[in-house]
């Protein structure tokens, strides 16, 4: 069973199906918007205005290879809209910081992903995008290209910057990038 | 932090109130495309209809080619001139009043006898408390040279169809009924404003 066949469920008038995919998808998603807002709760926020995005409409585009696809390029469209929305206030971000930090470790468990997760907060929004999408959500180039709407060619530059990035930023913190 | 079900409880939620906000928008669109036109086609013909009855479904004149001899009615009876009854002819089934002006009669021991104008008034009065509504008008005739109008006030009666057909007439008095045109033959200009109240007053 997957995403798509649980969606399919749910617009045939079922309601579980639509359970099944936020069982399925709610971390995952909650995570990469996070990595547009810096806040855990208003990435929870729009994750939730996401699934009722897609349980308001139906899949019709055949360019999302995938439903997983699909769901987080709604999902950033509507994170984009937010911040576009929200970009004249100044939200305090110290204490928040924090606080998400022990979230997403709970979320996170693995300690490995954990270390990453934190070295990837120093870097540029696009270099956490698209580390996020490639390693944690284990997407591939294509599809991060239709997600992040740019071409595959510029997807492929922008994870190899993303990774020297990172390589960086964790042996500023002593940690060894070639071992995680 | 949500768990997923108390997640998909708020998200299952959300989207069965956006349905039913959805539905709301498209009827109250539906209603905008539909029905508004329908009603504001309806308020229209309600405003022209209003119009109608009220600026030209009044009629002051007609016209016809018909010669009639006059006959003066007894006490008791009325009579329309011949431009009264064809119009009544015409506008039976529509509703209409018609403007006209009351000429009075009095026959006494076989002869018709002049009526004073306090008579004329105290007459109108009567006919007024029994419900016809009387107005004051003008007309306009040219001087002798023909070369200016002036202008003369007349009292004339409102009536409808079936106002004529039970006109509640005094055994003493014989009517007339008739239009009155200005000379040209032009239809007068007519108020429903100048509705007149006071009969102690002559207006001609």
């Amino acid at each position: 069973m997957n995403g798509s066949y649980n969606y399919y469920r749910f617009l045939q008038g079922d309601e579980n199906g639509l359970v099944e995919v936020i069982r399925e998808y709610k971390d995952g998603l909650i995570l990469y918007l996070n990595t547009f807002t810096n806040d855990i709760f208003i990435a929870e926020e729009l994750a939730m205005d996401t699934f009722v995005k897609i349980g308001m409409k139906k899949l019709k585009d055949k360019k999302y290879a995938s439903f997983k696809t699909w769901l987080y390029t709604i999902g950033k469209n509507l994170a984009i809209d937010y911040l576009r929305k929200n970009s004249k206030k100044n939200i305090p971000i110290n204490d928040k910081i924090i606080y998400n930090e022990s979230i997403l470790e709970t979320i996170l468990k693995d300690e490995r992903k954990i270390i990453i997760q934190k070295a990837m907060n120093n870097l540029k929004t696009e270099y956490k995008q698209v580390l996020w999408l490639s390693y944690f959500e284990k997407f591939s180039n294509n599809e991060i290209s239709t997600i992040m709407n740019k071409k595959v060619h510029n997807i492929e530059t922008l994870l190899y910057r993303a990774k020297q990035s990172l390589k960086k930023e964790l042996e500023r913190e002593g940690f060894s990038y070639e071992k995680l | 932090m949500k768990n997923y079900k108390e997640m998909a409880d708020e998200v299952l939620f959300r989207i069965k109130k956006e349905k039913i906000k959805r539905k709301k928008c498209l009827i109250a669109s539906l209603c905008i495309i539909f029905i508004l036109p329908v009603f504001t086609f309806l308020l229209i013909n309600q405003n022209i209809s209003d119009k109608v009855l009220e600026n030209y479904m009044i009629i002051t004149n007609y016209k016809t080619n018909l010669e009639q001899s006059y006959i003066v009615p007894k006490n008791g009876e009325y009579y329309c001139f011949i431009e009264v009854n064809e119009a009544r002819k015409k506008y039976i089934d529509k509703n209409v009043s018609y403007l006209l002006k009351i000429e009075l009669f009095k026959e006494k021991n076989g002869e018709y006898v002049d009526i004073k104008k306090e008579e004329y008034m105290q007459e109108l009065k009567r006919l007024s408390e029994e419900g016809y509504k009387f107005y004051k008008v003008y007309y306009w005739l040219y001087n002798d040279s023909k070369t200016e109008k002036i202008y003369y006030p007349t009292i004339m009666v409102k009536l409808t169809e079936e106002q004529l057909q039970n006109f509640k007439s005094n055994d003493n008095y014989g009517y007339a009924f008739r239009f009155i045109t200005n000379e040209d033959y032009s239809p007068i200009e007519f108020y429903e404003t100048n509705v007149i109240s006071n009969f102690d007053t002559y207006y001609e």
